[in-house]
């Protein structure tokens, strides 16, 4: 034991323990642990105040290098957390994941004398048994909390009904009205894979909360015409090795993108701009972008957003005004716009037992489809995001 | 595989050689087969050319700890306006290194840097980290300590309280490409989520899919140049101030926590919490209504003890059946427990009677009594109690 020196008032909050406290993942698989112990050794990344600093080797994992205590005790039990990897002990996550996601305690004071005041009151609150404690016993409830909360959860953005593959809208049934109303939580997160597609609606938008009508049959709506011929045929310019996609949602991850496109040859750069719903995706070679636009016929679906292809001269996207990047947002869309017109108008002729040459083509543009692969291994599934 | 082979026959060989030792386990043998990279990491620099000296005197103290002079210090390491003298080509340059046997070694700075000259005898990994190679929280992924509070300019090791996947790079050559140019040279690094340009200010903002690409990145393209002539000024960034960004990072936040979560705890209990087993609920109003008529025990009682806990420690010991706990009852401070037990349990958390450290110090005896091994129990049961909240 150090000298006590309590007495001293600028000390008195200087931290002198026994044993640390740690998680199992920190400390070697061998139980006998042999530990150095400074006293005073080092001030606490939190509070900043002198703490007693332990040390031992991390077996193998750590290749030979030393483990250490980096927040006091006192700072460990008010955030429920390892003194060495500072992860919650609980359920093993980040501290500043779980305080912000299970909303248990507000992060405390950011300036330097005043987190050393506010961890001294929490240390004598301890020490009385009034504090630190009490917070983390709601640490189920809330988890529970976060659970169900996320299992029907609603898109961050607003956005409107799903449409499945073939363009027909899925409609929200009564029954499943809790998920369908709010538009797939699949498709919200961008984790859902293929899966419905998502398509503006003045009455789903209504039922997510948009004003109905807001701006979406204005002049420049969806009056573009469905993917012809014309958008996936090769220009005659060479030197283009291009492709411009527009309709790209705000949560459709850059990545997502990539390993849809590089499919069909190395890409040498891809551009998104989120905010004005659209990139550029400039192939190596001319080969390959061809290719990728012969198999997209136009359209291409990823993570259940609806995306529009064309070929196009690269040019910045980022400078574009608020009506033009609600245009490259409806663009997107109006891909899927005509097919669903032609399944529909399919339905009515097989119940006439009529074949159209003009709609078996649309429905066999609609069966070559490319649609993104499923989400692999490695793509975190959320149980809670795989719809209903 | 080859040198897995090679293994296997060293072995062979090691054992015809002495009889008398006893052949070593299968296992052992199971556990060289390690998979290599291709490649030896190749030196980014000639090791020739590094001279190990002191570094040059810019301050008037030197620090021993950190080998660096401080005080009066001419330029700014973080708005100096010397170019870095290499850049690291992942697809040359990576490969294995000594780290490689060593699983949860930090990557290498000076690999990300572009100037390490020991290769394949560095001590430290030189790849591009994964999306599995998750440093420590209080490291970066170079093994760096980080820090509660970011540097005043945004530059360094960063900090262990926000989860930061956005750098911010300043200085940019602007002209007409420059987001095409942006997302060549910043895909190089990792999978990318979003980049925001700046077109006219030569100002962009990556945001990558993972904190440790983001780490590598920014140390990767600081002092760098692009297409251009130009020096990069890569920072952190701050937090998204735009409220639509801040929704996409809490939401990405819960989701994390959420994950963890599930992790945790038993895969149906999750199903029923989410609503996604029918059954469950007819189940759960079965078995917490503990008897009575009607009567359905709010979650706190439900899921505070027994098999279908939120919390590892309140399924400790629920393995046993749920009479076994009964008999604990003979022993005098198990009634206080239960007791206790009872009365938060009529006393939700509004700390109306009892005062709350009186309830807090009551619920501590409790969960250390709970934590005894069951089999200690002496007695026969001697209560009748049916439940803890009947």
């Amino acid at each position: 034991m150090p000298p006590q020196i309590k007495q001293d008032l600028n000390r008195s909050g200087w931290e002198s323990t026994d044993f640390p406290s740690v998680c199992e993942n920190c400390l070697p698989t061998n139980p006998y642990v042999k530990m150095l112990k400074e006293d005073y050794g080092a001030e606490c990344k939190l509070c900043t105040r002198p703490f007693t600093v332990f040390s031992w080797s991390g077996e193998g994992r750590s290749h030979g290098r030393k483990k250490r205590t980096n927040i006091c005790l006192t700072c460990a039990r008010l955030k429920n957390a390892c003194q060495c990897c500072i992860m919650d002990l609980q359920f093993g996550l980040p501290i500043v994941i779980r305080d912000k996601a299970l909303e248990l305690i507000a992060p405390g004071p950011q300036s330097e004398i005043n987190r050393e005041y506010f961890a001294q009151n929490n240390e004598r609150a301890i020490e009385e048994g009034r504090a630190g404690v009490e917070e983390y016993e709601k640490t189920d409830e809330k988890a529970r909390e976060l659970l169900r909360r996320l299992a029907q959860s609603k898109p961050y953005f607003r956005k409107g009904r799903e449409f499945d593959e073939e363009g027909n809208p899925v409609h929200g049934s009564p029954s499943s009205s809790g998920s369908a109303l709010g538009g797939n939580a699949a498709v919200g997160a961008g984790v859902g894979g293929p899966g419905p597609i998502r398509s503006r609606d003045s009455r789903a938008a209504a039922a997510v909360g948009a004003r109905p009508g807001g701006g979406r049959k204005g002049p420049l709506g969806t009056n573009a015409p469905p993917p012809g011929p014309k958008d996936w045929l090769p220009p005659a310019d060479q030197t283009l090795m291009s492709l411009f996609v527009t309709g790209i949602e705000d949560d459709l991850p850059e990545y997502k993108i990539r390993d849809h496109f590089k499919a069909f040859g190395k890409i040498k750069s891809l551009v998104v701009s989120h905010m004005t719903h659209c990139a550029f995706v400039n192939y190596e070679m001319r080969e390959a972008a061809e290719r990728a636009a012969a198999e997209c016929k136009g359209r291409a679906v990823i993570a259940g957003c609806p995306l529009r292809v064309r070929w196009s001269q690269p040019k910045a996207i980022g400078t574009m005004d608020k009506e033009e990047r609600s245009r490259m947002l409806r663009d997107g869309r109006s891909a899927f716009s005509g097919a669903k017109r032609a399944t529909g108008q399919q339905k009515t002729i097989e119940g006439g037992n009529v074949q159209a040459g003009q709609t078996s083509t649309s429905s066999q543009e609609l069966a070559d489809l490319t649609v993104a692969p499923p989400p692999g291994g490695d793509d975190v599934q959320y149980a809670s995001l795989a719809g209903n | 595989m080859s040198d897995a082979e090679n293994d296997a026959q060293e072995l062979a060989l090691a054992t015809t050689n002495n009889d008398t030792e006893v052949a070593p386990p299968a296992e052992k043998k199971v556990k060289k087969i390690v998979r290599r990279k291709k490649r030896p990491a190749r030196p980014q620099v000639d090791p020739a050319s590094v001279k190990n000296e002191l570094p040059q005197q810019t301050g008037t103290i030197y620090n021993v700890w950190y080998n660096k002079w401080s005080g009066g210090d001419r330029e700014d390491k973080y708005s100096s306006q010397t170019k870095a003298p290499n850049r690291c080509v992942i697809s040359t340059d990576a490969g294995f290194t000594r780290a490689d046997s060593h699983p949860g070694t930090p990557f290498c700075l000076y690999f990300a840097r572009g100037i390490c000259p020991k290769g394949q005898d560095c001590d430290y990994r030189h790849a591009l980290p994964g999306p599995y190679d998750i440093p420590p929280q209080n490291q970066d992924c170079f093994g760096r300590d980080r820090f509660s509070d970011y540097r005043d300019d945004m530059g360094g090791v960063g900090s262990f309280s926000r989860q930061n996947r956005t750098i911010y790079i300043g200085r940019i050559n602007v002209s007409d490409d420059i987001e095409e140019i942006v997302a060549r040279h910043f895909a190089e690094w990792g999978s990318i989520e979003r980049i925001r340009v700046l077109n006219s200010r030569g100002v962009a903002f990556v945001t990558y899919t993972h904190e440790q690409n983001a780490q590598f990145a920014k140390e990767a393209m600081a002092h760098q140049s692009l297409d251009h002539d130009e020096i990069l000024n890569v920072r952190w960034a701050t937090e998204d101030p735009n409220p639509m960004a801040r929704k996409r990072e809490a939401r990405r936040i819960e989701e994390q926590a959420a994950d963890a979560i599930r992790k945790a705890l038993p895969e149906a209990f999750v199903a029923e919490i989410e609503g996604k087993d029918p059954e469950a609920r007819k189940r759960r109003k079965m078995e917490s209504s503990y008897g009575l008529q009607g009567y359905q025990a709010p979650d706190e009682v439900h899921f505070a003890r027994g098999p279908n806990a939120v919390n590892p420690k309140g399924r400790e010991g629920y393995e046993l059946e749920h009479e076994q706990r009964l008999m604990l009852e003979a022993a005098e401070d198990a009634q206080a427990a239960e007791e206790a037990q009872y009365e938060s349990a009529a006393v939700p958390e509004k700390g109306g009677i009892l005062s709350s450290s009186t309830l807090a110090a009551l619920q501590a005896a409790q969960v250390a009594v709970a934590s005894k091994p069951k089999a200690a129990a002496s007695a026969g049961p001697l209560v009748a109690y049916d439940s803890d909240s009947d």
